[in-house]
């Protein structure tokens, strides 16, 4: 199937105020959306504000979007920007491009949106990997990855492990993750592709 | 060799990645945008941001108040935003009415003065526009978080 005359068709229905359309595209691009966020260590409230104003911006920008192709590449700049101003609203020290509204026309632009792609697609084969793995030794990594951080006394309590045999444990999952398939496809992948 | 030959780096890369799964609230954010989805009204472009400004590098900071300017076809809009409140001015000035919108509905409006000055409590957080109801006609600007 065409992917590009696929989002071409969304976008148009969208532009005629086809809800359903508007869910397709959201359901094709908001893993890439998330993928930013959480590449950019946005939480909560932060992470919920970038969203939300990206899609807000792309209800916009519907109606001047002339090109669908570069819609991936509109929409991975917009995300990193939103990202760098929330993270400004707290630090207020950055040099990003002022442009609002991102031209996709660089080659520049085209490299990071690899990069974007490319973080999103770990951050899916590392999901994958992780329900490979037994139960227990998911959910061992799962409470290690905890915000705010569990002490290992109350890791020990819930997973009913000594707190000497976390360490060991946690090594063993994480062999255990990079032996998965999804992780080994992914670095098959990465080797011939020369990803990073 | 991979970037995950180091427990660590794993450990690192794999809290991003649980913290990338799309959620539902996320996704109800994202559909639910598409209400504010207008037809044939101009939209007022963001001109500046401090926020994205090389200036703000030079500045020491955190103390500057948040600047952003909007462009229409026929006025501009200047808005200086601290923790509490948004000041601002429609330029030309005249008596026209300012409001500050959320996802959610609007949130605050203001009738300026003669010169265009208005003052509104600042908003919460997340996203808001700015409408401007200027000779009878509604004008909104570009979404963005304060």
């Amino acid at each position: 199937m065409d992917e590009t005359a696929d989002v071409g068709a969304l976008v148009d229905r969208a532009r005629q105020g086809d809800q359903q359309a508007w869910d397709e595209l959201v359901e094709r691009f908001l893993p890439l959306v998330s993928a930013l966020i959480a590449r950019h260590r946005l939480r909560g409230h932060d992470a919920d504000d970038v969203n939300q104003t990206v899609w807000l911006r792309l209800v916009e920008h519907l109606a001047d979007l002339r090109e669908p192709r570069a819609l991936p590449g509109w929409i991975a700049t917009t995300t990193r920007h939103e990202c760098l101003r929330v993270i400004d609203r707290s630090r207020r020290t950055l040099a990003v491009d002022p442009q609002s509204t991102p031209q996709f026309d660089r080659p520049d632009e085209q490299v990071a949106l690899d990069d974007d792609l490319l973080a999103l697609e770990r951050q899916q084969a590392l999901r994958a990997a992780l329900a490979e793995l037994p139960d227990d030794r998911r959910e061992l990594l799962t409470l290690l990855l905890a915000d705010p951080p569990l002490p290992y006394r109350e890791v020990s309590r819930l997973l009913g492990i000594p707190v000497g045999s976390i360490g060991p444990t946690r090594a063993r999952a994480l062999d255990q993750l990079r032996n998965s398939n999804a992780l080994r496809g992914f670095l098959a992948g990465a080797s011939t592709e020369q990803r990073r | 060799m991979s970037r995950w030959d180091d427990d660590d780096q794993l450990m690192q890369d794999l809290d991003e990645a649980l913290h990338g799964a799309v959620s539902d609230g996320a996704r109800r954010a994202a559909r639910a945008a598409f209400a504010w989805r207008t037809i044939d009204e101009e939209l007022m472009r963001l001109a500046h941001d401090s926020s994205l400004s090389e200036e703000m590098l030079v500045r020491s900071a955190a103390v500057a108040p948040r600047v952003v300017g909007f462009q229409g076809s026929d006025f501009t809009l200047e808005v200086e935003v601290d923790a509490s409140t948004v000041m601002g001015q429609v330029v030309p000035g005249r008596v026209c009415e300012v409001s500050i919108v959320t996802p959610a509905g609007p949130v605050g409006s203001a009738a300026t003065d003669e010169t265009g000055f208005f003052s509104l409590a600042a908003p919460d957080g997340g996203p808001v526009r700015f409408t401007v109801i200027w000779e009878g006609s509604a004008h909104s600007t570009e979404w963005l978080v304060l």
